[in-house]
């Protein structure tokens, strides 16, 4: 076969704004898996506070630092919740679409383009869990650490680099935890093939 | 080879064979169907559910491969291509129209007319343009920003027809395209085939078992059991009222 046909394409800003109108269409049914990744950034931003403040501030308030380490077994545990839940949305997702994702594919859909719309969809899941996990994260914290320390809680807002840097970390953990949980859906989705996916009913 | 060419037969089929395994038992939806369609001829698949109509079409669009037997596209065998190719000829050389419209409910009118073009790699605001003409074309200028839950059945297929008409295919693939559609609104829709057919030389190539396809179809292909039973000519049918 000579090199009879041409380029199929698919840019990464069309494939972000088919993605994003999906995520808005389904924000209801992705709020439950939203919320566990959120749960998961309040655990994270919380132990990594609490960790800088007791760092710190332990010679002041004479606290253990090792109480904290238990705080690691919560964290991995809300990330695994997180992971299965979103992986779970996420597959019903690819159910309810099997016949949309037959029709791209007869448009000239690569199953390339296909894994692309779930990971930016995941990827948008995930910021938008980081950025609510980190404010209640930060809150949550602050709050508690007010209710037993008093102003010394105000420690933690003192320097604005290390608070961004919790922002990052939060963001970067939630988008990593979705793009892990969208992996067997996306590349379910991606290896539908047209003919059944086509004649798939829910 | 190039899919540019001009092939007197645009679709063939040599012993085109199909099997499906469901457990232990294989079923043949297909068997030995060697069909040649022309450049430029309308032609009905017809035949009951479960006669391998859908089969057939899926086999034509390059949805589904073979068991046996090839499919020539423009003198190609598509059973030949990669993923990429076929991914290629797929958004290129064919339109395809379903049943149930398959419009993507996300997007507008426009955007899904659009999307072919996205594919196919055609810049932004000659894609609009496009669209926008086509939807006019078929009637739908003043509906160009509505999604497909704000159309009737009859205009969702409508935008269907001019979403398989972006890339300018060489063949138009439709699946009982008025399966889901009234009386009146089939009717509707079987004209603006014909039309297509007539007006851009389109190939057009429907599978299904509406009556009133049969007075616009060049030719008319019964198949039953994955068999072809008969196929009858322009001159041999008789215009049904």
């Amino acid at each position: 076969m000579d090199a009879a046909v041409g380029e199929v394409k698919f840019s990464l800003k069309e494939a972000f704004y088919l993605s994003l109108e999906q995520f808005k269409l389904r924000f209801g049914k992705m709020l439950l898996a939203m919320a566990t990744v959120t749960l998961s950034i309040i655990f994270v931003v919380t132990f990594s506070v609490y960790s800088y403040f007791f760092q710190n501030l332990s010679g002041e308030i004479g606290l253990e630092r090792q109480t904290l380490s238990q705080w690691y077994y919560f964290v991995i545990l809300a990330m695994v919740v997180a992971i299965v839940s979103i992986s779970n949305s996420l597959l019903m997702s690819v159910m309810e679409r099997t016949k949309e994702i037959g029709t791209l594919k007869c448009l000239g859909a690569l199953d390339s383009h296909i894994l692309l719309l779930f990971l930016i969809e995941a990827s948008l899941i995930g910021l938008v869990g980081g950025i609510v996990g980190f404010l209640l994260g930060m809150i949550a914290s602050f709050a508690s650490l007010y209710a037993q320390f008093g102003d010394l809680a105000f420690f933690i807002f003192s320097n604005a680099y290390q608070t961004l840097n919790w922002f990052w970390m939060a963001m970067a953990t939630s988008v990593f935890l979705c793009i892990v949980a969208s992996l067997y859906p996306a590349r379910r989705a991606a290896n539908l093939r047209p003919a059944e996916a086509l004649r798939y009913e829910l | 080879m190039s899919f540019d060419e001009y092939y007197e037969y645009i679709v063939e089929t040599e012993n085109l064979t199909k099997v499906y395994k469901l457990g232990s038992i294989s079923i043949k939806a297909l068997s030995n169907v060697n069909l040649k369609v022309k450049t430029g001829e309308y032609v009905s698949i017809m035949g009951p559910s479960g006669s391998g109509k859908t089969t057939l079409f899926n086999m034509i669009g390059g949805l589904d491969r073979p068991t046996s037997g090839s499919v020539y596209i423009s003198g190609s065998d598509i059973s030949k291509l990669d993923a990429y190719e076929l991914a290629w000829l797929r958004c290129r050389k064919i339109g395809y129209i379903f049943q149930t419209f398959n419009l993507l409910p996300t997007l507008t009118a426009l955007e899904n007319v659009e999307l072919p073009m996205i594919f196919a790699g055609v810049p932004r605001e000659k894609r609009l343009s496009k669209a926008k003409k086509l939807l006019e074309m078929v009637g739908l200028g003043d509906r160009l920003n509505h999604k497909p839950q704000e159309l009737s059945g009859g205009q969702q297929q409508r935008v269907a027809i001019a979403r398989a008409l972006a890339n300018d295919p060489s063949i138009v693939l439709a699946d009982e395209p008025t399966g889901n559609l009234d009386l009146s609104t089939g009717l509707e829709i079987i004209n603006m085939l014909r039309k297509l057919n007539k007006e851009k030389g389109v190939t057009i190539v429907t599978a299904t078992h509406d009556l009133k396809m049969i007075n616009v179809s060049d030719r008319i292909v019964w198949i039953r059991d994955g068999k072809i039973e008969r196929i009858q000519e322009r001159a041999q049918l008789s215009v049904i009222k």
